[in-house]
């Protein structure tokens, strides 16, 4: 059942895109590449809602490859905005394969994001995977090559969790994707799968490991698409799954301690972005309608705002080449401009009231209340200090602030970073002032009444900041910045398994080493055999060398031997002869 | 007193200021038990953050603190480091 409008499917003209950027040369890329984003955005617009292409599958099942619903057109929207902004924020720095791989990489999200079984699912996010393996690789840079090919691994690594899932479902005739009845091998499977791209921990070192490793336009992208998409699945199968109430609010607390250690700054935003992950994984665990609008309401925030963050850091570090906190300080004055966005970014993430992050990030806390949960409302409440302490203060306060001297501007950032920036910027003011604009999109909202503009709200959001912002004054000393790493999970195969697998290959290198051994010496022992078998018996004539080649003078018995046998042999015939 | 001290009794007093308008004129949505408590949030808020920041730096740093070229030195070892600039390449 497919017509025309297939062709609205928003990967269309990104891959359409990614096929021209491809044969254009490299520095013209980037040029093309918003105009395809761009164009798949107000495709969009047309995408009627419903089941606009299916595909036949075994047993009668049908494969539902394009699936229009409020939520996967809504999440479309703000992940192509965010690619868009991202390309022309690349615009005129660029070095060849952004261009051509980011759209790549959004085609695969949006794929995800409209995929309605679980085999197309599978299908886009092992493309995702691979779009954004390569959008890391196009820098050019052995640590990135390295981060890329662990960013693989993992993601390989959770799209054949999920198709051993798709499978098993499959086998008991469930292709659809849509709420999953909790236990089975299958359910875990594919919550594994779904759960490593959303961070959970303790899958989630690849997001501290790999983000930072991009180029700068290439980690805004990346920032704001793979994770996103893998929570927006999870909220689609799993919403409601209590263990995910749990471990938000670990990665919640995780994330947030880990930003507040990092002396990275792009590293110190993607442990942050696990905080995020964290919030809005626990909201799905709780499950009601608040709270699914509530986790669409933040990832889409996130998306900008977190967007925004690496875009500025991004700047820094295309102008003064640093990326450490512990060698930068006093941007305020030398880089203004960047150092504004900067600090909208920073106070959106942290919930200041008129920025987005208001309208969004307490909505998490409040659907925990309304369903009676205070212990969690208690602890995600909690964790959202640690994002006001680690972005707005910890990272602001040193960047833009701060003991260190300013470092030396290398470059001007292009004109182009700005515009990018002023993009994502206009959003996060326009849903920030005017919240409505985002909330009569969500999905449940019909269900959900959001009034976050009182007087108590906003007074009881202020009187929180202000205090954390005393108690980080008090406590500064302790956060300083210093020049160390802190150890994750990632060590466990970062540190122990490389030397077991490097013992394994060692043994098994002298395994063969040995039977070589062995073969040498049977082969040399069986030649000497076959080239001259007498030499068992007999030494040669003139006592040459036993190991060369038969030669029948060397090993001639005495003449006599001859006749004596001949004898023998007569005599033995003629008695046989004559007795019968 | 210097000039940081000042600032963050500045600070303190538009709290408590606050405090007292919420006491004052607001009332509450007063959904959970401990929100009757006026400036419960600004309480909440500091001793979390002060929790926060102890557990985050002294209390972890006995145990996950390492040096940069932590992992460096042992791929090194192991042979396994292919990145064979050891300096970053200017980064865009």
């Amino acid at each position: 059942m497919t017509d025309a409008r297939i062709l609205l499917h928003p990967a269309f003209p990104l891959l359409l895109g990614a096929i021209v950027t491809a044969a254009l040369p490299p520095r013209k890329r980037i040029y093309f590449s918003p105009v395809f984003t761009f164009l798949s955005l107000i495709c969009l617009f047309a995408v009627p809602a419903g089941s606009l292409m299916t595909l036949p599958f075994l047993n009668g099942m049908e494969l539902l490859f394009f699936q229009s619903t409020t939520l996967s057109r809504l999440m479309c929207f703000f992940t192509l905005v965010v690619v868009f902004c991202s390309q022309v924020y690349s615009l005129g720095r660029e070095k060849g394969r952004e261009g051509c791989w980011s759209l790549v990489y959004a085609a695969a999200a949006c794929g995800v994001l409209m995929a309605g079984d679980f085999f197309t699912l599978v299908l886009w996010w092992e493309a995702m995977s691979v779009g954004a393996v390569f959008l890391i690789w196009s820098r050019r840079d052995p640590k990135a090559s390295k981060a890329g090919f662990r960013y693989l691994m993992i993601h390989f690594l959770s799209g054949n969790l999920l198709l051993m899932g798709a499978v098993l479902y499959a086998s008991q005739g469930i292709t659809q994707l849509g709420p999953l009845e909790p236990g089975g091998a299958a359910y875990w499977l594919v919550l594994a799968g779904v759960g490593i791209s959303a961070g959970m921990i303790p899958f989630h070192s690849w997001i501290p490991d790999a983000y930072p490793e991009a180029t700068i336009g290439g980690s805004a992208i990346l920032s704001g698409v793979t994770t996103k998409v893998a929570a927006i699945t999870l909220l689609r199968l799993f919403s409601g799954e209590s263990f995910l109430l749990g471990m938000g609010i670990v990665m919640a607390f995780w994330g947030v301690l880990y930003a507040l250690r990092e002396n990275n700054i792009r590293r110190l935003l993607s442990y942050h972005i696990i905080s995020q992950l964290g919030l809005i994984i626990a909201a799905i665990g709780i499950g009601t309608p608040m709270a699914k609008d509530a986790a669409v309401a933040l990832t889409i925030g996130n998306i900008l705002y977190k967007g925004l963050l690496y875009m500025s850091a991004g700047s820094v570090l295309y102008a003064t080449g640093r990326q450490k906190l512990t060698e930068v300080g006093n941007l305020f004055k030398a880089m203004p401009i960047t150092s504004v966005f900067f600090f909208i970014g920073s106070l959106a993430i942290a919930g200041v009231p008129g920025l987005m992050g208001f309208a969004v990030k307490p909505l998490v806390v409040s659907s925990a209340v309304y369903s009676y949960q205070p212990v969690a409302e208690l602890l995600l409440y909690a964790a959202g200090i640690g994002t006001f302490l680690s972005i707005p203060l910890k990272l602001g306060g040193h960047m833009l602030w701060g003991t260190h001297p300013a470092p030396p501007i290398l470059r001007k950032p292009k004109t182009a970073m700005y515009v990018g920036m002023t993009l994502l910027t206009v959003f996060i003011l326009a849903i920030g002032f005017v919240p409505g604009l985002l909330y009569s999109q969500l999905p449940w909202q019909e269900e959900v009444h959001f009034s976050l503009y009182t007087a108590d709200h906003i007074l009881s959001e202020v009187e929180f900041l202000l205090a954390a912002w005393l108690a980080y004054r008090l406590m500064n000393p302790l956060l300083h910045p210093k020049d160390f790493i802190s150890l994750d999970l990632d060590w466990f195969y970062r540190v122990p398994l490389p030397r077991f697998f490097l013992a394994l290959s060692r043994f098994a290198n002298f395994v063969r080493l040995s039977v070589w051994k062995g073969i040498l010496v049977l082969v040399r022992a069986l030649s000497r055999f076959v080239r001259n078998p007498v030499s068992y018996f007999m030494k040669p004539i003139d006592g040459g060398d036993s190991t060369e080649e038969y030669c029948a003078d060397k090993y001639r018995l005495p003449v006599g031997d001859g006749a004596l046998l001949i004898l023998m042999v007569f005599a033995v015939v003629y008695f046989y002869v004559t007795i019968f | 007193m210097n000039q940081k001290r000042k600032f963050s009794l500045a600070i303190l007093a538009v709290l408590i200021i606050l405090i007292i308008i919420e006491a004052l004129f607001v009332h509450p949505h007063a959904y959970s038990i401990w929100h009757e408590i006026h400036g419960f949030d600004a309480i909440l808020g500091f001793f979390v953050s002060i929790l926060l920041i102890l557990v985050a730096r002294p209390f972890l740093n006995l145990f996950i603190r390492r040096t940069e070229d932590y992992y460096d030195k042992r791929e090194d070892k192991n042979g396994t480091n292919t990145a064979l600039i050891k300096e970053e390449t200017p980064h865009d």
